[in-house]
Parts: C-alpha cells; sequence; structure tokens
C-alpha cells in the first residue's frame, strides 16, 4: 500500500516499476490462461493493464486489495479486447470460445489445462481460474468480474463439476 | 464443505501454477508509460487568492456585501427560488459527466 501512496502522491515511477515487479506473474499467468496460452496476446494484455492501472491509480480507493483491483482492470482490458474482436452487438459467447481459444504457445504440459478450460464458457473460465489457480475469494472475485456473489458461485460450480469430470477422464485424481 | 472436485482442482492447479519471469517485461511497461498531464490547479489556486487579496485590498468590502444583498433583497422570490433549483441539477449533469470517467474501483 505504501508503493501505490508514493505512485499516488509523487508519481514516482520508482515505486510503480517495484508494483510491475511484484504483480507481473499473477497478472500475465491469469492473462496467459484466459487467452489459452496465447503469450504475445496476453503480454499486450497484461502491459495495457498496468498502463490503465498507473494512469487511474487515483481511482483506486483501497476498499479492496490492490491485486484485486489489478485483476480487475486485467479482467475488463481482456474482455474489451474480446469485444473489439467480435463487436459489441452479436457477442455469442459460444462461437467466441470457438475463435478466440487461439494456439498455445506457452508450453505442451499445459494443454491439459487449456483442454479443460475450453469445456467452459468465459466467464466461467475466468472465476475458475481466479478460484483455483489464483486463490481468489468468491466475494473478491465478484469485485473483480463485476457480478453477483451469486452468479459467481453458480460458475464456479458448473465450472468445477465440468472440469472435474474431464480431469478424472484424464487420468487425473486416481 | 470441500468437494472431491475441489480437491481435485486444487491439487490440479496448485501443480499447473507456473511464477512468470519478469525477463523484461516492467521494462517495457515503463517505457510505454505516457506522461500524465502536469498539475496545473495549484496556479488556479493561487490566482484565484491572489485576485480575493487584490479586490479585498482596493474595494470597501463592506459597501460591496451591503449592494449585494440590497440587489438580491429587490429580487423577487420566485426568480430566487428558480436559482436555487438548478444548483441540484447542475451539479447531478456534472456528477454525471465525472462518473462517464472509466471507473475501475
Amino acid at each position: 500500500m505504501l508503493l501505490v501512496s508514493q505512485v499516488v502522491i509523487a508519481d514516482d515511477h520508482r515505486a510503480f516499476d517495484r508494483l510491475v515487479q511484484k504483480y507481473q506473474s499473477p497478472i500475465r499467468r491469469f492473462l496467459i490462461n484466459l487467452t489459452m496460452g496465447d503469450t504475445m496476446l496476453s503480454d499486450d494484455l497484461a502491459q495495457e493493464t498496468f498502463i490503465k492501472a498507473y494512469l487511474n491509480i487515483r481511482s483506486f480507493q483501497g476498499i479492496s486489495a490492490f491485486s484485486t483491483w489489478l485483476y480487475r482492470i486485467a479482467y475488463n482490458t481482456f474482455y474489451d479486447s474480446v469485444r473489439v474482436k467480435r463487436g459489441y452487438d452479436d457477442l455469442n459467447i459460444a462461437e467466441l470460445d470457438k475463435k478466440y481459444s487461439t494456439e498455445t504457445e506457452y508450453s505442451a504440459e499445459k494443454n491439459d489445462i487449456f483442454a479443460a478450460l475450453k469445456l467452459l464458457r468465459k466467464d466461467e473460465q475466468a472465476a475458475i481460474l481466479l478460484c483455483y489457480m489464483e486463490d481468489k475469494t468468491h466475494r473478491e472475485i465478484s469485485k473483480i468480474m463485476n457480478i453477483p456473489l451469486g452468479t459467481v458461485k453458480t460458475n464456479i460450480l458448473k465450472g468445477k463439476e465440468k472440469m472435474g469430470k474431464f480431469l478424472r477422464q484424464e487420468g487425473y485424481g486416481n | 464443505m470441500e468437494t472431491n472436485d475441489d480437491k481435485l482442482l486444487k491439487s490440479f492447479f496448485s501443480q499447473n501454477k507456473p511464477e512468470i519471469a519478469d525477463n523484461g517485461f516492467t521494462q517495457k511497461v515503463m517505457l510505454r508509460l505516457p506522461e500524465k498531464e502536469p498539475k496545473t490547479g495549484w496556479i488556479i489556486l493561487m490566482f484565484t487568492a491572489l485576485g480575493c487579496l487584490v479586490t479585498f485590498a482596493l474595494v470597501d468590502v463592506r459597501e460591496v456585501i451591503s449592494e449585494i444583498f440590497t440587489f438580491l433583497l429587490g429580487i423577487p422570490i420566485y426568480y430566487l427560488l428558480g436559482g436555487f433549483m438548478l444548483i441540484p441539477i447542475v451539479t447531478m449533469l456534472v456528477m454525471l459527466a465525472y462518473k462517464r470517467e472509466y471507473n475501475l474501483a
């Protein structure tokens, strides 16, 4: 929080540098998983996320954790890029999932994650990733995705069932 | 209550949770940071304060205030009420314009 204050009050670039260093790994990991391993796209989105954070840091009210706020920007940035790709009006999530699942560049051993995530809807993917990969609470996920707590729980429940079934078929958990 | 799916997913994701090496990412972000607009609010504030001081020094403040009151008392009451009713409307419009900024918090 001290680093955030330094950026807000003194526009301290060194403090912001340290903030980027601290949070780049979880934010980039989250975006890599959302883009199904497209590292180029996810790095562009991550850069955009941090630039937006820098420009809007005064609107961070400190009600939630700084990381929660960053994840929210990252999620919005990802969703904005999806909307730009497909147009705002005819956003068909099922079609989008197929089209937006770009080729995997990240690493071969991540194939099972991406194969499992592809079974889920976009909002289920984000909720599952935030819950199990990024260890966020349901309440934090609700803030990040800007959806009601009940919807988060439903997304996680549905996503969990689909992924659990797939992973057992692939021999995990035996 | 933790279900089997919970345990399975926790174990699966914990095994596939890489730390991403920076590899110059932070540097790229720092190089792309746009310049923020310089803070000019203090200049406006300083000139306003200076203007007020000069006004107080040059003008008979008591006379000005009494003339303002005389003027206000001369205005029909419904004009004044109309003027006051504009305040919440203008405030609301200003707030709406402010809210249109990208609210991330």
